[in-house]
Order: C-alpha cells, then sequence, then structure tokens
C-alpha cells in the first residue's frame, strides 16, 4: 500500500450544497418510552462520497441520532415519533436494524464493540453478514479491509479483546466496511485515543471516503479534528440542531471557535477568567 | 487386580462421561445463543427416545427412524422457541428460565402420558458385541455411542468456529446489540440454535440408549449434566466433551472406591460436590468466556 499523505482539508468535490442526498433526515423527533423527548425537529442530509460531521457537547443527542438512523434505538426503547428518515429514497426510520445494514447503511458504535472472544479475523467475518459471499468473495472483501488497516492483517488470528485501543477502533471501522456500505455512522471513533492515534485513524476516514467512495456521517465532540476530514458540519444543542455549514464556515465562525475549538475572536486559547464574558451566549451549550 | 479396576472404572467413566458431554453440549448451544438456561434438555432427550421408539415400533429401518426423530425433534426445537421463547424478549432471564421449567413439566407429564411409566428396552441399533481387553469387557455400543457423542461436538465445536452461519451465531452469543448492527439476524440464529439443540438430543438418545430399558424418568440425567456445563464453562462446545469425561470418570472411582463405605451415596454426591467447588473457585469453567478486563 502506498503510504498516506494527509491532505490539506478533503476533496472540493462538493463543498457546496450535496448534489443528491443519500441521506436525509427531516423534521425528526425521537422519544425514549414514549414519553422522553431527546431530539427535536432535526433535519440533515448527507450527499454522495460527503463526510458530514455532527458536533456537540455531552448529551446533545448525537449518539440518538445516529442510533435513530440505524434503527439501533430500538434496542432503548426509543422511536422516531414524528418526521422521516430516507435512505437512497426508502423510508428507514423505525425499521428492523437488520434490513438497514442490508441497504448499505452501517453504524460503528461508540466504545470499539468488538466482539471480545473471537478472533480479528472472525470479527470481520462476522460481518460479512448482509452480503452474499462465497468463499473466494470473502476473502477479496477480507483482503480490501487488511489493505485499509494493514495492522489487522498481522493480528488476524489474534483474540479481539486484547488488541490494543486503536487497533480496536481500526478493527470496528474495518469490520463495517466488511458490508461494502454506502454509508458509514461512524460515533466518537477519538473516544479515548491518544493523539496521535486520532491522527491516524482520521486519516484512514478521510482515505476510505476518498477511495472507496463512502459517505460518511461522523459524529465527535473534538470538533477540530472532525473538521479536518469533513466537508461539512452540524451543531447539535439539547436534541436541536443549532447550527450548519460548510468546512470552512464552521471552522471561522466566532461561536464554534470559542466553544468548541478553544480560541477566542484574537487567536488566543480562551482561559476560564473570560468564561463570564461570553455566558449569555452558552445558547450553544447544554 | 488395581489396574484391571482403573480400566473398567475409566471405560464406564467415558461413557457416562460421553453422555453427559452430549446433554451438556445442547445447554450450551442454547445457552449461548439468548442467554436462556433450559432446564428440559433432559426432556429433549427423553421425548427423542420415545420418538424414535415408536418409529421402531412401526417396523422402520433404525437409521430411517433416527432421521425422522432428528428432524421432528428439531421441528419442536424451532417451536419451543417460536412459540415459548420469542413471546418473551426483552424479559429478564429469570422469566426465561421459568418458562423452560413450564416446559420441563409439561414435556415431562405428556412423556408419561404417551408412554406410560414402565421401563421399555430400546433396540440395540448400535450392535451387541462385547470385547474382552484383560478381563474387563467393553461393549461395542459403549464405544460407538462415545464415538459418535464426540464426533458431533467436534463437529459442532468446528460448525461455531469456522463456518460463517456458525461464526454468526458465536457473535449473537457474545452480544446481539452488536450482532444486530452488524446484520446478523438474530432471532434466526437463536432458532437455528433451538433446532440444533433438538437434532443433538436425537444423537444422545441414539448414542446412549442402545440395548437399555428406558423410562420417562431418563430425563433426569440433564440433571448430572448441569456440573458438566459449569465445569467446562457456558458458553464452551468441545470444552464439555472434557468436562463430561471428568465428571463421568471421577463419579464411577466414587462408585468402584467410596461407594460400598457410603452406601452407594458418594458417587451421586460427586457431580454435585464437584459443581460447587467450580462455582467457588472458577464460576467461567475451564473454558468459558470471562469478559476481558482492561484498568
Amino acid at each position: 500500500m502506498q503510504p498516506i499523505v494527509m491532505q490539506q482539508g478533503p476533496p472540493p468535490a462538493s463543498s457546496a450544497a450535496p448534489i443528491a442526498p443519500v441521506l436525509s433526515v427531516t423534521n425528526v423527533e425521537v422519544r425514549y418510552q414514549g414519553s422522553i423527548l431527546v431530539l427535536k425537529n432535526v433535519s440533515l442530509t448527507v450527499g454522495e462520497g460527503e463526510v458530514v460531521a455532527l458536533l456537540g457537547s455531552n448529551g446533545a443527542g448525537k449518539t440518538t441520532t445516529l442510533k435513530s438512523i440505524s434503527s439501533l434505538i430500538q434496542s432503548e426503547e426509543g422511536r422516531v415519533t414524528e418526521g422521516q428518515i430516507h435512505f437512497l429514497g426508502a423510508h428507514i426510520h423505525n425499521q428492523d436494524p437488520v434490513s438497514t445494514v442490508r441497504r448499505g447503511l452501517v453504524q460503528v458504535m461508540e466504545g470499539r464493540r468488538v466482539l471480545e472472544h473471537m478472533s480479528v479475523e472472525q470479527n470481520l467475518i462476522v460481518a460479512s453478514a448482509p452480503i452474499k459471499a462465497n468463499r473466494q468473495r470473502l476473502r477479496q472483501a477480507l483482503d480490501e479491509i487488511y489493505g485499509v488497516f494493514p495492522i489487522l492483517a498481522e493480528f488476524r488470528d489474534r483474540q479481539s479483546g486484547y488488541l490494543s485501543g486503536g487497533q480496536q477502533q481500526m478493527l470496528v471501522i474495518g469490520r463495517a466496511l466488511m458490508a461494502k456500505p454506502r454509508l458509514l455512522l461512524l460515533d466518537e471513533p477519538s473516544l479515548g485515543l491518544s493523539p496521535l492515534l486520532v491522527h491516524t485513524i482520521f486519516k484512514s476516514i478521510a482515505r476510505i471516503n476518498r477511495e472507496l467512495g463512502t459517505s460518511i456521517l461522523l459524529v465527535e465532540q473534538n470538533a477540530k479534528v472532525a473538521l479536518g476530514v469533513a466537508h461539512r458540519g452540524y451543531v447539535l444543542e439539547n436534541g436541536r440542531i443549532v447550527m450548519e455549514g460548510t468546512r470552512h464556515e464552521l471552522l471561522n465562525n466566532e461561536d464554534l471557535k470559542e466553544f468548541y475549538l478553544g480560541i477566542s475572536a484574537t487567536g488566543q486559547r480562551k482561559s476560564f477568567k473570560d468564561i463570564k464574558q461570553y455566558r449569555r451566549r452558552r445558547r450553544w451549550l447544554g | 487386580m488395581l489396574w484391571e479396576t482403573l480400566l473398567r472404572v475409566l471405560v464406564s467413566g467415558i461413557a457416562n462421561g460421553a453422555i453427559y458431554a452430549s446433554v451438556a453440549v445442547g445447554f450450551s448451544i442454547i445457552y449461548r445463543s439468548g442467554k436462556v438456561f433450559n432446564i428440559a434438555q433432559g426432556e429433549m432427550l427423553m421425548l427423542a427416545t420415545f420418538m424414535a421408539m415408536t418409529f421402531f415400533g412401526m417396523g422402520m429401518n433404525h437409521w430411517v427412524a433416527l432421521a425422522l426423530t432428528a428432524t421432528a425433534m428439531g421441528l419442536l426445537g424451532l417451536g419451543v422457541e417460536r412459540f415459548v421463547l420469542r413471546p418473551l424478549v426483552g424479559q429478564s432471564e429469570m422469566a426465561l428460565f421459568m418458562a423452560t421449567l413450564g416446559l420441563l413439566l409439561v414435556l415431562n407429564g405428556l412423556g408419561v402420558i404417551m408412554f406410560g411409566t414402565e421401563p421399555r428396552l430400546f433396540p440395540d441399533v448400535l450392535g451387541t458385541e462385547r470385547w474382552l481387553v484383560g478381563t474387563v469387557s467393553i461393549k461395542q455400543s459403549a464405544v460407538l455411542g462415545t464415538a459418535l457423542v464426540a464426533g458431533s461436538v467436534a463437529g459442532l465445536a468446528w460448525f461455531f468456529r469456522s463456518t460463517r452461519t456458525g461464526l454468526f451465531m458465536t457473535a449473537v452469543a457474545e452480544s446481539h446489540q452488536i450482532a444486530r448492527s452488524l446484520g446478523v439476524n438474530v432471532q434466526r440464529s437463536i432458532g437455528l440454535s433451538w433446532a440444533i439443540a433438538g437434532v443433538v438430543a436425537t444423537i444422545s438418545a441414539a448414542a446412549f440408549m442402545s440395548g437399555r430399558s428406558v423410562s420417562p424418568e431418563i430425563a433426569s440425567i440433564a440433571f448430572v449434566a448441569l456440573p458438566v456445563v459449569l465445569l467446562s464453562g457456558l458458553e464452551s462446545i468441545g470444552g464439555v466433551m472434557l468436562g463430561g469425561i471428568i465428571v463421568g470418570v471421577g463419579q464411577s472411582m466414587a462408585a468402584a472406591w467410596l461407594d460400598p463405605y457410603t452406601e452407594g451415596g458418594a458417587s451421586l454426591l460427586f457431580p454435585f460436590a464437584l459443581m460447587m467447588l467450580i462455582l467457588l473457585f472458577r464460576p467461567q469453567g475451564l473454558f468459558g468466556w470471562k469478559r476481558v478486563e482492561r484498568i
């Protein structure tokens, strides 16, 4: 494999509004157990070949948004009670999550959820469930993943519970690619990883988007690193979308700079002394 | 003299261990898939035994009859999953356990009603020859039965480790949520587990009942299989063979050397004393899954 050269920002392909949305979420409202309202009137789109970041602080509803798209929310007694979610033209909200995966939409859950008693390769084979695979095609799919993450090939027979955090993160992303998804939902891939590993993981994410053409909806607390690979982004607060824009617009937005990137208008890092002065603008924060 | 006793102990211990293992593997397969402890596994063995005998009684070829029984037991397993357990999805593990306890009572009652309590002779499907090793006679049916169980367990272990469908089922055993997020049909895997357990019960019957007189009470053999499952570990498939042999041989040792002083109590007690020790010192068993802890 060629060494990866980190580009300065993503390719300009779809910097404007998306041409053909792969995913469109329209005015969605989500409740847990029929009463606890967690998402209010959320709308977003992901275009073909686009990387979209969904930013926000703890408890803003980022994970819930992903899980309501993938329908995995059902195992937590959550439901989409208003609005619509379309993926490649089909309704996918409140469906069987397995059917959504078969359509080509795979979520990588938060927290590196490997099948810890199974080997790396067994983890990958399980993820071939949605595709009709004979021995040869399975081999091909495995080699493709090993091409993206060579470290996984090296440890293919190791029990995945004993991999390092970064390797586990690569495994769960690689595993999601086994189904050859059109859209990948990534939940906090940087969680609990060292800055160097975060850099490596995000390089891989950019490369997956570029070389495999997979559209990606990315949830992150780390706004800076997320906007490093995303074409566009949304900011979620208290279950509402409060801001949206292209990568460039968001990176240059004063509020976002202060609240998520930790840089003040003068280019200096904010200190806690200054908190009071922008307190009135806390509507973005939960 | 001692060698002779030891050989006899080993032979009967391994043969008994194999039947425990075959019932235990049924427990494991079902437990893995849905975290359901199917206490009625012994009743499935009993049902398979009498179903096969009914087919034999109709004058069928033995192997045809066993194949029919396996099919019917597989369907029964599917039916139990579909109509007893699936309606309880999302309920506590205790509720599922109570459902299988109810299943035990129903099947037990049905067995007595349909087949009576009189012991009947199961035909010699695995031959009647005996071989002499020194002065110890070894039954052909015991050797073939043990081999049949060992082969089936090895086959199942391979299935769950190396085939795609088997790996899907192992993933379901690890986490329903992860399996579902990867597009694995969890419900179908659980149903398939019950069907396999039904077929395994038929194999146990064929391997163990040959030439014995049987009554619906044989279901109680499942209670000795419990220590075997716990010893090998609830999620382990291949491990049940070793667990079964340890329990079987230990039991026949107790029968040979301790029973004369304990009026037959030691061999009855041994498996359960062992079970207590396992639960105290290694609750995940020899090959069971222990969560990987990270600090």
